[in-house]
């Protein structure tokens, strides 16, 4: 078995990844995604590979690199149609709501004065965020009509067609934390509560990590999100609602953990890497039974 | 080992367990480097944060 890691940056996941393999005894190759090239035609070396990790930080770049993989019978962790659900935050909630796992009430609209109808059917306050992005990047709470205005127009002439695709999401009181829980296949694995003043609680934006318990609650709404958008190695982050309980935030399918390991003790690396070793194995199978554009063909409905 | 940043040609300790691709911090301009090799070592500037970078 030899498995690629796709990578952009060498981060401290990274290297506890590259720990994890070399502990195992696992040939592996680093793969720069700046310097990759693909002939649509010819898996050529990439066929060599079991498994290839995704751990690009861009989401395009793993995302297209993963559905060409996969295309070519080439397992991916995760796969492309995961990656492609994960990554934008209405295929997720499309996702959740399909599978019928809790999550805040969303609206989507399209131009500003729809989108501002739909904030106040929400009612104030509401979250607005760009239905691709990450690391809270450009989302936004929004208190009252005046500040829906203002940011709606901007980012209607930000120029970028998907900044006028206005996801808005019920904003959640939740008492100054929320949490980041790790599911490896059928299990979760961790879960950090992730501690901020601002609202926003991301850890990449300052939010302070610290051991969170997997409750059979918990470990639940974490494995039945995970399964919603098609399984494998994800970060689910959750809020917690006075009334409702946990509620589904995000699904991250890249996921960082260098504030967890140390907030949990538990190895997260070792489980990524003992998951993909297990995927690997299945390449055969893969390539027999997955298909890269899973629908059903309209075709096929109206015969 | 020691390498120079390109933007400020200051001194830029290099980890002894330091591997290609790492981030490095300029410690007298603060700009972020990237490892490009071990032996010569080589640094360059860091590719900035794009639009959809994340995880």
């Amino acid at each position: 078995m030899k498995i690629g890691v796709l990578m952009t940056r060498l981060r401290i996941e990274e290297k506890w990844l590259f720990e994890a393999l070399e502990k195992r005894g696992v040939a592996f190759d680093k793969i720069d995604d700046r310097e990759v090239k693909f002939d649509l035609n010819h898996p050529g070396e990439w066929d060599q590979y079991s498994v290839v990790l995704e751990r690009s930080i861009s989401y395009g770049r793993g995302l297209y690199a993963c559905k060409i993989l996969n295309g070519w019978g080439i397992p991916t962790v995760n796969t492309s149609a995961v990656e492609d659900t994960c990554g934008d935050k209405l295929w997720t909630s499309a996702a959740l709501k399909f599978a019928g796992v809790p999550q805040p009430e969303v609206r989507v609209a399209f131009t500003p004065a729809s989108a501002v109808a739909a904030i106040e059917e929400l009612g104030y306050p509401v979250v607005l965020k760009p239905v691709i992005g990450s690391w809270g990047r450009m989302v936004s709470k929004i208190n009252d009509r005046d500040a829906a205005e203002a940011i709606l127009e901007t980012r209607e002439v930000l120029g970028n067609y998907q900044q006028n695709i206005f996801y808005i999401q019920e904003y959640i009181h939740k008492p100054g934390r929320d949490i980041r829980a790790f599911v490896v296949g059928d299990r979760t694995i961790a879960a950090i509560y992730r501690t901020s003043e601002h609202w926003i609680t991301n850890t990449a934006r300052g939010g302070q990590g610290s051991a969170c318990p997997v409750t059979p609650d918990l470990d639940k709404i974490c494995v039945d999100a995970a399964r919603a958008v098609g399984g494998g190695v994800l970060a689910v982050d959750i809020l917690e609602d006075r009334k409702r309980g946990f509620l589904v935030n995000e699904v991250n399918h890249t996921m960082e953990f260098h504030t967890s390991v140390p907030a949990t003790g538990i190895d997260i690396p070792g489980f990524v890497i003992d998951y993909t070793i297990e995927v690997g194995k299945k390449k055969d199978e893969f390539r027999a039974q997955y298909h890269p554009v899973p629908h059903a063909s309209i075709v096929e409905i109206l015969k | 080992m020691k390498g120079l940043c390109p933007e400020c040609e200051g001194e830029v300790a290099i980890p002894e367990d330091a591997q290609t691709g790492e981030i490095l911090i300029c410690p007298d301009c603060g700009v972020e480097l990237e490892l490009t090799a071990l032996e010569p070592v080589q640094l360059t500037l860091a590719p900035k944060e794009a639009e959809d970078w994340g995880e």
